[in-house]
């Protein structure tokens, strides 16, 4: 079972207390929290061990965080859903920190969980990318959240969803006023060829039974330096991107919602046709020399687009060949 | 036929992905499979006997096996994966007993991760894929007995 392992109610109230990027003397915030300025100091030694968040201490100021966060927050979430999205929202949870938000909703979900269950985490303390890859999450900067719903479709009817719901990443960034976000197959989000955004999707269910699917995302709002050394490639963070810098965490949850909860509830009647120009308008490499990478196999080949079901089209040998696995990156001087 | 005729007609078997070739000249023929324990037949005669091929790649399984339990078949085209991520123990193992709705195995499409459930109850009777293999639609994946 995964557990929540919340970080203790004392600490968020710090952080929280904190979060301005103001200088707050230990005097001030003993007071408000009814502790010695010793016990103060030792709180937030603690939070700086625990939740990799920086905390400066200077002589006669006090402490500050090396930048301000905006904490997730139900009400200011919920302001700016669309009313579709609010319908279809059954259940939001926030977590300060959670191994993995899909683990939870894989384990915590029952069969007659309704669609629409979404968690979120300032936190994870195992997060994960596709097959054992770790996904760095550090407290309080970027997004992880996951969507459950419940779908009548068969398990290979569902592969589309892997692309639709990419479609529905960038959609909802351009609502917040950004471009040039892009795809890359089957449903990397990249901004000038770095990694902004990940999707990993869990399927579980009889084979001819409804499937219940967990959506997980990862997003990199604003990834500190010393975190992202960690992560395995090229990246890149919305702070960097025009325009992306000032946007609310809890507004780009919201419209990360607005778009997906949408498409899921669409992909149940109407599958990925109707998004796949959409898809290819989005798509990194059309038609460019492309390498994919599937388990030791490198195959080399023209980047078509997509087929009606989602899987990668690849010219090869003067052939048209379909793929439904594998890395694809640009081949390098092609 | 010339010896080293034969001889290079196996070569060219080896390179090749074809498990079978049969050639004709005027009432000679020889037929050269590879990997089968039958040996090869030539008809009709006089039979020139090729020699087993040396050291053969690994056999592709072409016969479908005879099962007499039940079957859970692939839902998809994906690659199948025994165990949850790289380094942990596999969902299941052979001669293991098997609940309805226990989680068999994953195949990853697109990556979308596909949890297969059993739909019998049972003794996991044999494993018929390995793990990191591609899988094709229907393609048999267990035999529950």
């Amino acid at each position: 079972m995964t557990e929540g392992a919340e970080i203790p109610e004392m600490h968020l109230q710090l952080v929280r207390m904190l979060a301005d990027g103001h200088f707050h003397s230990g005097e001030k915030l003993a007071e408000a929290m009814g502790l010695s300025r010793a016990a103060i100091w030792k709180h937030l030694s603690q939070i700086r061990d625990r939740m990799g968040i920086e905390v400066f201490a200077v002589r006669g100021k006090g402490y500050r965080l090396s930048e301000p966060l905006e904490l997730f927050q139900d009400s200011l979430i919920r302001t700016h859903l669309s009313d579709t999205a609010r319908d279809r929202l059954s259940k939001l949870e926030i977590f300060s920190s959670i191994d993995s938000t899909n683990s939870y909703l894989m384990e915590r979900v029952e069969k007659k969980s309704p669609s629409g269950h979404v968690c979120v985490a300032e936190q994870q303390t195992a997060g994960r990318g596709r097959r054992g890859r770790y996904w760095v999450s550090p407290f309080g900067n970027n997004i992880y959240l996951s969507l459950h719903w419940v779908f009548t479709l068969t398990l290979g009817e569902l592969s589309g969803l892997s692309l639709a719901a990419g479609v529905a990443v960038v959609k909802s960034l351009e609502s917040l006023g950004l471009d040039g976000i892009k795809l890359k197959w089957p449903n990397d989000v990249l901004w000038q060829n770095r990694k902004l955004a990940g999707l990993l999707l869990e399927v579980s269910g009889e084979q001819d039974g409804p499937s219940r699917v967990v959506l997980g995302l990862g997003l990199n709002s604003h990834m500190r330096q010393d975190h992202g050394m960690e992560i395995d490639q090229p990246w890149v963070d919305l702070s960097q991107i025009p325009g992306g810098k000032q946007i609310s965490r809890n507004r780009l949850v919201a419209a990360l919602l607005n778009e997906l909860l949408d498409t899921m509830a669409r992909f149940e009647a109407e599958g990925l046709n109707p998004l796949i120009p959409g898809w290819e308008s989005y798509d990194a490499y059309l038609g460019q020399p492309v390498v994919l990478q599937v388990g030791n196999r490198v195959i080399e080949g023209v980047h078509q687009g997509i087929d009606a079901n989602g899987a990668l089209l690849l010219l090869h040998e003067g052939r048209l060949q379909v793929y439904h696995g594998g890395e694809i990156s640009l081949r390098p001087g092609g | 036929m010339d010896i080293r005729k034969v001889k290079k007609l196996i070569e060219l078997l080896e390179e090749s992905d074809v498990a079978e070739i049969e050639i004709h000249e005027g009432e000679e023929s020889v037929r050269i499979s590879r990997g089968t324990a039958t040996a090869p037949i030539a008809a009709p005669a006089p039979v020139i006997a090729a020699p087993p091929p040396p050291a053969a790649p690994p056999v592709v399984e072409t016969k479908e096996p005879e099962f007499t339990g039940h079957q859970i078949i692939s839902p998809m085209v994906g690659t199948f994966y025994r165990s949850p991520s790289p380094g942990t123990k596999s969902f299941v193992e052979e001669g293991q007993h098997i609940n309805v709705g226990d989680t068999l195995c994953i195949i990853e499409a697109m990556k979308i991760l596909n949890q297969i459930e059993s739909d019998k109850a049972g003794t996991l009777a044999r494993v018929l894929v390995e793990n990191g293999q591609p899988v094709e639609y229907n393609q048999p994946l267990f035999i529950i007995e």
